[in-house]
């Protein structure tokens, strides 16, 4: 049941008109140059806002979109997975109803961060997109640890 | 005929034979002058005469005095002669009194000049030799410099280990200049205090273990200014110092020279010894230098072949990555996975039973297998993973952007393909097996020290469990 991803996210934001080609090289030079994520350095050049990105995976690939800033989520479920996981991946689980845990994510195309979540759960993960500052908000909000 | 004239001449006699034959010569012309008188005066008118009779002495008194003359003249030339003999056989030191200045007087002022000529060439030999000597000394001295320092060369040449080639350079510093104690302080790595590392020698144990601080009174110039340090019986502003240096290891004198290493003192190499008048030559201060130079050279390399021992990330066995460099290569891949929020997996793979294979066949046969392993594991990953050989018998595999599932899957197709491979030996103790421990960034750790820890708790489990198994 997992999607294929084929395309890279800075095609998706040239197909949907968000960004041009030129924007696209830039960002991909500096991301040569000092490292991270494209999606992030998009964000940080200011060619596209964090709900564009959280909106065209949704687009595209069909995963719902959960604004968390408005989500309370249970300390339980959170600490299914140690924080330190939780900050690499940036992800957050939300919800456990039954075997199904749901995770909001800022990739949800990462399929190894579903995967690791699944092993140490033992649950079915039902990805969420969320905004990477949303998702980092939660994490300091949820685990205390550093 | 030629015999009889021999016998019957002088020449062969001696002077004494000679004077009394002298004598009696003499005696002929008073005994002839008495028969005169007699048959003169005494034989025609038989009685005592008194003229006749002072004729009588008067001519044997002349005769007398004559030999007299000549007996002093020849006792002289015997005297000569006998002294001759003596100085002859070795005894230079006699001088002969010259009481006249005749010719005799003459001849032993001569005898005299010749033998003191001849003392002042054999003086003059004498000096000769001893020089001689000395110069032998000197070479003897240079052999043995230059032996050792083949010596030394030839350790370090062969890659000896350093201790060998510091305990050679300090046996044999200690066969210079009367020593009975050769010493080296090294300066420790983390401050500037010196300690005794090596010693031989009486008084060893007063040195190893010592250590000495920088501003040491004895040792100060040699840490500070890199300067020669000697004390010895010269100096008499050295008292205190030797003093010291007799109060904290009881030697006396002492030589001791800086070793530089990378433009700063590293160590200090001395000689010493106990005696209470000794001077330091200039030879031994050379000399002791070239052991020092030959000491850097051997730190210098001691210090190189470690840098490159650290540099070396090759297993030179299997030609797969060493336990340094994946352990470095394992903490970079876990920043680059946090960065790019990513997975990235570690796995330590273990060979089950493996001391029994060394035992029952060899390191030969052990080598082999070690080998055939190593590529089969090269074989079973990626260009991206890094694989290395980190004990033994251990393996330990880097696979960036793969989390634990997928680890596990990799590493179970390892341990199946060891597996098949090695099924086809004869003998149970040939069939290979490999056991092997999981470990993943994030899940396990955020460190290299985590992971290869989680791994091998996981490790141990499926040795276990039974061995031929991957966990995590």
């Amino acid at each position: 049941m997992r999607r294929i991803i084929n395309k890279q996210l800075g095609e998706l934001l040239i197909e949907r008109g968000i960004i041009d080609k030129l924007q696209l090289e830039e960002a991909l030079n500096r991301q040569q140059d000092k490292g991270g994520l494209i999606g992030e350095i998009m964000v940080e050049l200011g060619f596209v806002k964090e709900e564009d990105i959280a909106q065209t995976l949704t687009a595209q690939y069909g995963f719902p979109y959960l604004p968390l800033g408005n989500y309370e989520v249970n300390q339980e479920i959170a600490h299914i997975i140690p924080s330190r996981v939780a900050r690499q991946y940036l992800i957050i689980p939300i919800d456990k109803i039954g075997n199904n845990l749901t995770l909001a994510m800022s990739n949800p195309l990462n399929v190894q961060a579903i995967e690791d979540v699944e092993l140490i759960s033992g649950c079915n993960v039902q990805a969420f997109v969320s905004t990477s500052s949303d998702i980092k908000l939660a994490i300091d909000k949820y685990y205390k640890d550093k | 005929m030629t015999k009889n004239n021999q016998s019957l001449s002088l020449e062969s006699k001696g002077l004494r034979y000679r004077l009394k034959i002298a004598f009696y010569l003499m005696l002929v012309l008073p005994f002839l002058a008495y028969i005169y008188l007699v048959s003169v005066f005494i034989l025609p008118n038989v009685g005592l005469r008194l003229e006749v009779v002072a004729i009588a002495l008067f001519s044997i008194f002349i005769a007398l005095a004559g030999f007299y003359v000549v007996r002093g003249v020849v006792s002289r030339i015997l005297n000569i002669s006998s002294e001759a003999k003596v100085i002859a056989a070795g005894d230079l030191g006699r001088k002969l009194e010259v009481k006249c200045k005749d010719e005799i007087g003459d001849l032993e002022g001569s005898l005299n000049q010749l033998t003191q000529r001849i003392r002042s060439n054999i003086d003059e030999l004498k000096i000769y030799k001893d020089r001689t000597n000395e110069i032998d000394l000197e070479i003897q001295k240079r052999l043995f410099v230059f032996s050792t320092l083949l010596q030394i060369s030839s350790l370090i040449l062969q890659g000896a280990k350093l201790e060998e080639v510091l305990k050679v350079t300090i046996v044999k510093s200690k066969l210079l200049a009367k020593s009975t104690i050769a010493y080296l302080f090294f300066r420790k790595e983390t401050s500037d205090i010196f300690l005794c590392k090596v010693a031989e020698g009486i008084n060893s144990e007063q040195f190893l273990g010592a250590q000495i601080q920088p501003q040491d009174p004895v040792f100060s110039g040699v840490i500070s200014e890199g300067q020669a340090l000697i004390i010895d019986s010269k100096g008499i502003l050295q008292e205190g110092l030797r003093t010291e240096l007799y109060g904290k290891f009881g030697i006396k004198n002492t030589l001791a020279m800086p070793v530089f290493s990378r433009g700063s003192v590293s160590g200090i190499l001395g000689i010493g010894n106990t005696e209470d008048s000794f001077l330091y030559k200039k030879d031994d201060i050379e000399l002791l230098d070239i052991f020092i130079k030959q000491l850097a050279i051997a730190l210098e390399n001691d210090l190189l072949s470690h840098r490159l021992e650290k540099l070396e990330i090759k297993d030179r066995l299997t030609g797969l990555y060493n336990e340094s460099f994946i352990r470095n290569r394992l903490g970079e891949e876990i920043r680059r996975a946090i960065t790019y929020q990513r997975p990235c997996a570690f796995v330590l793979l273990n060979i089950d039973d493996f001391s029994k294979v060394e035992t029952n066949f060899g390191p030969a046969y052990a080598q082999e297998a070690l080998k055939r392993i190593a590529y089969l594991i090269r074989d079973s990953v990626t260009e991206i993973d890094r694989v290395a050989r980190t004990a033994n018998n251990e393996f330990a595999i880097v696979l960036p952007e793969r989390n634990k599932r997928q680890a596990k899957v990799t590493s179970d197709e390892i341990r199946k393909k060891v597996e098949l491979s090695f099924s086809k030996e004869d003998g149970a103790d040939k069939k290979l097996t490999v056991s092997g421990g999981v470990s993943e960034n994030p899940l396990d750790g955020v460190t290299a020290e985590e992971l290869v820890n989680r791994a091998r708790d996981a490790l141990r489990q499926a040795k276990s469990l039974g061995k031929n198994r991957i966990l995590g």
